[in-house]
Order: structure tokens, then sequence, then C-alpha cells
């Protein structure tokens, strides 16, 4: 059990069981559950009790025990799923989520003791009730309508009361059959001429949808031999083969023996398994080093041959690039996550702050369905994190304060999700009271962080005092925020992502931050410049387009050289300054545009090299050196470079 | 003793092909008759009660899916086969959570349908003896 394979498989399984809990509790809050998800729901409790008592987690197993039975009382009928009731499980599977992420961290479980025994408190039947809850035949359980077809299909069917002995039967239908789903309805109406069934993987419900794959598992309590009933359903039509074998209704109940093989728990191997598996990011991030060697790879073949457009070479590599290109966006694709996956801790997050501050804060999110990178996903969460807490903390205000100014008291913070070709967008508003610059700007110059002058009217300018290390307007600091992290940790990160982010506040009304982010991140098209010796790369993600300094074109603007470019005037950066590079500069010099939102600026570099595909390996700039670069690349030719950071420059 | 089948379809071709299977199985089957709609198959299956019903799903005025419905309420007991299109998948599945205890999909062969009756009747080899 010390195997770290086993501790991943336990954390991912148990990361989907409590989200997927999680999920079913906020439905609950608002409309009543089916007995379908009634279900569902217990068997998510039941899954990581038998899982995590088996990796010796005892505080998650007791605490999921608890759960498990308030939630057979649910199912059961004998109590109601009241809000308090909700609320309590809703915590405990926070209390859940966050013994997950010591057991990630590899820290002491944090006890939900407490919970515990407010969940004991509620369910009558205490530690036993799930046991004896079963014993009898409980009126209004499942009886015959239980029957698959006529209740319109139910993937499993409740509680497991029979008492006779249970096959596990694993039906496969012949490939090419005629309408399988409709076969596997014969099948299961056939079973159960012969016994109860109670589950049956896939649902039912999905036979009549033309997807079932062919294979259908089922846990009968029946009467009949193993033997006896595979022979009865291999005699059938279509039925390619048929496996039953006995599995004790105990297993369910020893934590220990099962935990390894969660399908082997419930007795019915999960559908999904046939056509998906289960691959390690880890795995999946060699996977991606290894197509952007390939690619450098390519580059570089492209560069020493130098075939002759139309021969054999130029074919063959040509052909090369193609799949390269192909396998590069299918693994791209695979690292794909929605932002949904996320939410459960983000709404977390929400609850535990706001708990603690004493406010009430309700998170809404949409445009979940949106995707991106895994890595990317998970180096938001953090940023989002700091932005929560500081709207939390700073942006809404307390109750009475809300009243009086006219608001609702519960305070509301918006996450919106939305694409744009290669970008995401993700904006993060508050109703709050907004960013006091007077406070922000006295507290600058009280640090030092700012000359007395310095106006911070503007939204960048006001960004940009909170983003420096260690600033902070909290009198005191907070148990929540105020330690002098947050916006830095933001910027930072958004930008180390190739990603941007803009703030807009208004006093008395909320702020909102805005952060770009590239959908895909490792592997990305980007404009090979020159600057001096070096070579310099701009993701062409930041890039608007390229142009000639022509000097009749450039003004000044605010002190500063800048350029007509499309009816206004954008900002040159003149890079050789900025790198410090001595010497004379070319007479004719390309300038690239660069855009990030709303804001525009032109790069000033020696020359041109070329596009070329690069894998951006972030990295945090290192002390001394300018915070204009996100990340090396090394190109086509084996030379590194350095990533120019486009948010950075603008 | 033979088996007594009413045929249930609208297209009068398809009832012949299937008696033509039947009536060529050795005597094993015997057709007392047909119908060409749900209504007319639930009047003939009350008049005749026959051993097995094949029954095409989609018909004029009463479907197939209710007339299984029907028959079934004036007797439980009743074997009825359903006789589908390919494609029609959900309208099997909700047939035969209707209580129809198989299916066989045009276009019919004379061996795959003999199969399938051989295995819905009660006595057929597999079948429901073992209970």
């Amino acid at each position: 059990m010390e195997s770290p394979d086993f501790l991943e498989l336990f954390v991912s399984e148990a990361r989907e069981h409590v989200e997927g809990q999680g999920a079913l509790l906020r439905r609950a809050r608002a409309a009543a559950l089916g007995s379908d998800e009634i279900h569902d729901l217990f068997r998510h409790a039941h899954s990581i009790k038998g899982m995590a008592a088996a990796m010796g987690f005892q505080p998650m197993s007791v605490l999921a025990h608890a759960m498990e039975d308030l939630l057979h009382c649910w199912r059961d009928g004998s109590r109601s799923p009241a809000p308090e009731s909700i609320d309590l499980l809703t915590r405990a599977n926070d209390c859940l989520s966050a013994q997950l992420d010591a057991v990630v961290a590899r820290i002491d479980l944090p006890s939900g003791d407490g919970i515990r025994d407010a969940i004991r408190a509620l369910s009558p039947s205490g530690k036993d009730g799930a046991a004896s809850g079963n014993a009898g035949a409980a009126p209004g359980g499942p009886g015959p309508e239980a029957a698959p077809g006529r209740s319109g299909g139910e993937e499993a069917t409740a509680a497991p009361a029979d008492p006779r002995p249970r096959l596990l039967i694993d039906v496969v239908i012949s490939q090419g059959s005629p309408l399988p789903g409709a076969r596997a309805m014969v099948i299961l109406k056939r079973l159960e001429e012969h016994g109860r069934i109670l589950e049956i993987s896939p649902s039912p419900r999905t036979l009549p949808a033309g997807q079932f794959d062919g294979r259908l598992r089922v846990v009968l309590a029946t009467n009949v031999a193993a033997d006896r009933m595979e022979a009865l359903v291999t005699g059938l039509p279509d039925v390619a083969s048929c496996q039953a074998s006995p599995c004790a209704p105990e297993k369910a109940a020893a934590p220990g023996a099962a935990a390894a093989d969660p399908a082997a728990e419930t007795g019915v191997p999960r559908s999904e398994a046939i056509s998906t598996i289960r691959v390690a990011t880890e795995r999946m991030d060699h996977l991606l080093d290894g197509i952007g060697e390939l690619i450098l790879e390519r580059e570089r073949l492209l560069r020493a041959v130098e075939p002759a457009p139309g021969s054999e070479t130029g074919e063959i590599l040509e052909g090369l690039g193609r799949t390269v290109d192909a396998l590069r966006d299918e693994v791209m694709a695979m690292r794909l996550m929605p932002f949904s996956s996320i939410v459960p801790r983000l709404e977390r997050i929400v609850r535990d702050v706001a708990g603690r501050l004493g406010k009430s804060v309700e998170l809404q999110v949409r445009g979940t369905e949106v995707s991106l990178d895994r890595s990317t996903l998970e180096e938001m969460i953090d940023p989002l994190q700091h932005i929560l807490r500081n709207s939390i903390d700073h942006g809404i205000e307390a109750e009475e304060a809300r009243r009086a100014a006219g608001k609702p008291a519960l305070g509301r913070i918006e996450i919106e999700l939305a694409r744009r070709d290669d970008r995401v967008s993700l904006v993060v508003s508050d109703d709050g009271r907004g960013i006091d610059r007077a406070r922000v700007l006295s507290a600058a110059k009280d640090r030092g962080l700012i000359e007395s002058e310095a106006d911070i009217s503007d939204e960048e300018a006001l960004i940009r005092v909170l983003a420096r290390p260690g600033f902070s307007t909290a009198a005191q600091v907070t148990d929540v925020s105020g330690r002098g992290v947050g916006i830095d940790v933001v910027v930072t990160k958004v930008r180390a992502l190739g990603g941007a982010v803009e703030l807009r506040t208004a006093r008395g009304l909320g702020s909102t931050f805005t952060l770009r982010l590239p959908t895909s991140l490792a592997i990305v098209r980007a404009l090979v410049t020159r600057v001096g010796e070096e070579r310099y790369a701009v993701p062409l993600t930041h890039v608007a387009e390229t142009v000639d300094l022509d000097p009749r074109r450039v003004t000044t603007l605010e002190g500063r050289d800048a350029l007509a470019f499309h009816g206004r005037l954008i900002p040159l950066v003149y890079l050789r300054r900025v790198l410090q590079i001595d010497g004379e500069p070319p007479t004719r010099r390309p300038v690239v545009v660069v855009g990030v939102g709303e804001r525009y600026s032109g790069l000033v570099v020696d020359a041109m090299l070329g596009q070329q595909e690069i894998m951006v390996k972030p990295f945090a700039s290192p002390a001394g050196t300018l915070p204009i670069f996100t990340g090396a690349t090394i190109l086509g030719d084996g030379a590194p470079v350095l990533i120019l950071d486009a948010g950075g420059l603008v | 003793m033979a088996i007594r089948v009413l045929v249930v379809d609208d297209a009068m071709f398809m009832r012949s092909m299937i008696k033509d299977i039947l009536m060529n199985a050795g005597g094993r089957y015997e057709i007392v008759g047909e119908a060409s709609n749900g209504r007319e198959a639930i009047a003939r299956f009350r008049e005749l009660s026959p051993h097995l019903v094949t029954m095409d799903i989609v018909m004029p005025q009463l479907d197939g899916i209710e007339a299984t419905r029907e028959i079934l309420k004036v007797n439980p007991a009743a074997v009825i086969v359903m006789c589908s299109a390919m494609g029609q998948e959900a309208l099997v599945v909700e047939s035969i959570s209707a209580g129809a205890k198989d299916f066989i999909v045009k276009p019919f062969t004379s061996d795959r349908v003999l199969q399938v009756l051989a295995k819905v009747l009660p006595g057929g080899s597999g079948g429901a003896a073992a209970s």
C-alpha cells in the first residue's frame, strides 16, 4: 500500500468521488434529489470509506462512514434531506477534500471528528446504521418495481437486502449483432426471471441510445449456480460469451479487501473502464516533452537538409511535419481539462474564507466548460485563491456595511470564462467596496514602494503597485490575507503562464480582475528575433503585426517614443536599450507590435529571423534579471533562447 | 402439438415472409391468425389465445408497443416477439421494457427467426426452464 502508484490512484479516484459528491450536494440545495442521485451520493461516500480504510487513512474513512450512514437514512426514507443535513454533508465533503490535500502534501490529516459527531447526532441508527437498516424488508423499498425496464432504468437498484448468493455476470454480445442495446435489455429481462438484479453496468438508461459497447455486467442475487447461469445466458441469441462468478456481499463491507480495485468494491466494474484509461499526469508530461523534442529535431532536420521544393526528401519531410503536428495537437487536446474540474476547490476556498471572516459570500462560475491545459489549470488555482481571498477579505463588506450601502447582504463573486481563439479570459469580479486608491497610495508611500508624486489613478498603475512583492494595505495581518502575498503572486504566475492580468475597480461597486491565458501552454508558435548578438522569441499569441520602423511615423507620447499604428499611437520599446546592448543599431529595424488585451506596444528589434514552434519551459526570473522573460526554449539549431514576456512589456 | 402463432404486421409482404419461414419449420408452428394493426392484434389475441405473437412496431392506428402493453394486460404470460427494422433500438428497448420477450430484426432470415423464437417459448432450450 506504500507504493506511490497506489497513492496516486487513490487520490485521483477519491478526488473524483469527493467532487461527484460535491456536485450532487450543490444540486440538493437547489432541488430535491431523485432516488438515483441519492444513491449516487451514498455510493460516493461508501467508496471513499472503503478506499481510505484500505490506505490506512482513518480520519477519512471514519468521516465517510458517518456520511454513508446518514445517506443511508436518506435513501431508505427514514430521514429526509433537510437543509441542515445537506450543510453538514457539504462540510464533511469539504473536510474530505482537505484531508485529500493533506494526503498529497504528506502531512497529518485534519480530523473530521467534529463533523462526524454532528452527522452521527443526525442519523439515529448511529454507527451501524447501514447494516441494521438493511436487515429487514424495508417497506416501500425496492420490490419487484426495481425491474430495470419498468422503472425506466436504475443503475443500481438500492438496498441489497436479498439474502440469496450474488453472481457477478459479465456478458459480451457478439460483434455485429443487430441492436445490441436491445439485446442487452432482453438479457436483463431474462436474468430477472432467475433472481433479483442488484446492479447493472452500464446503466439501462444508456441502452436505447445506440451507444452500448456490447459488454454488460450485472450483479444478480440468485440461487442459480454460476456455471448454470453461464449456460443459460450463453444459450441466448447474440451472446458471444458469458462469465459468472460468485461475488460475496461481505466484500463491500470489508474496507480492506476492495480498495485496490474500487470496481470490485461495488461489485460492478465501471463501464467507462473499457474505453478510458487512467494515465499519471507525469507521463503525459513526458509524452509532451518527447513531442517537443521531436518538433525541434524536425526543425533541425529541415535546416540541415534544405530540401529542394518538390523533391522526394521535401515530400517526406512535409509528411513528417504533418504527422508531428497532428501528434502534437492530439496530445495538447488530451491535456485539456474543463475549468469545472477546479470549481469545487474554489467553492471550498470561498466557503472556508467567508466562514472564517463571518461574511456571507456566494460564488458563481460561468463558462466552466472552457478547457485549459492541465498544468495551466493547476497553476491557476493558487492565483485564483489569492484573488478570491482578497475579494472576500478586502472587497466584500460585512453584512451591516452592505445593507447600509444598499447592497444585498449576500456578497457575490463571479468567475466568468470565455474562450477566444487560442486564449481564455477569466474574469473574476466581486460586488464589494472596490479598491481604495488613497489607501493604496498611502500604504505604498509608507513602505517606500513609490515616489510620493506617483499617480495611481489609472488601473494599470494601480495593479503595478499592488503587484509589488510585499505590498499590503491590511491594517493588521489577518488570518486570511494581508500577509503581503497576493496580487504579486497573481501577476507573476499569470505572466509565467504566458498570460496577462488587468484590473478594473470602482469605489463602492467592486473590482474585476481579468486574466488572459493561452489554452495550451507548452508548445507555441513564436517569432524569433535578433537583438544584438542574441536571439529572442516572442510567442505569436501576442503578436499583432510586424512593421518596419519608419522614422517618419515616430512621434513622442508622454516623453516616450511612439509609433502611429492603425490610427493610434503605441509606445515603442527599444530592446537594445532595455537589454543594455551597446553599439550601433542597424539602419533598418523591424517593430514587433504586441498586444495584450486592449494595450499594444512596439518592440524594436534588430532583425526578424522567422517563425518557429517552440516548447516553452517556464521559469521564474532569477533575482537580478530583467523581469521581461517568461521562459526559455531551445531552437531548432540547439541554441537556447529566452522568451520575451509581451505582458511585461506592454 | 404445434405452437399457435399470431402474425402482426401492417405489410402483407412481411406477414407472408414470416408465415413462410414458420410453415417451413417442420410443423413446429401453426399460423392461427394475422393482424395489420395494433387494435386488430389485440382483438385477434383475445379471440385466438395464441402461444406466440410476432409484432411489428410501427403500425397505423395502434403501434406494436401499445398493443404489446394491452395484450399483456389481457394475459401477462403472453409471449410476444417484436419485429423491428435496423435503427429502431430505442423502440425495441421500450418494447422489451414493456414486456416483449425478444425481437427479430428485418430483413429476416429463416435461421435467425427460428433461433430467436426457439428461445422465447417455455420449454425452448435454455429458456426459463431452470426457474
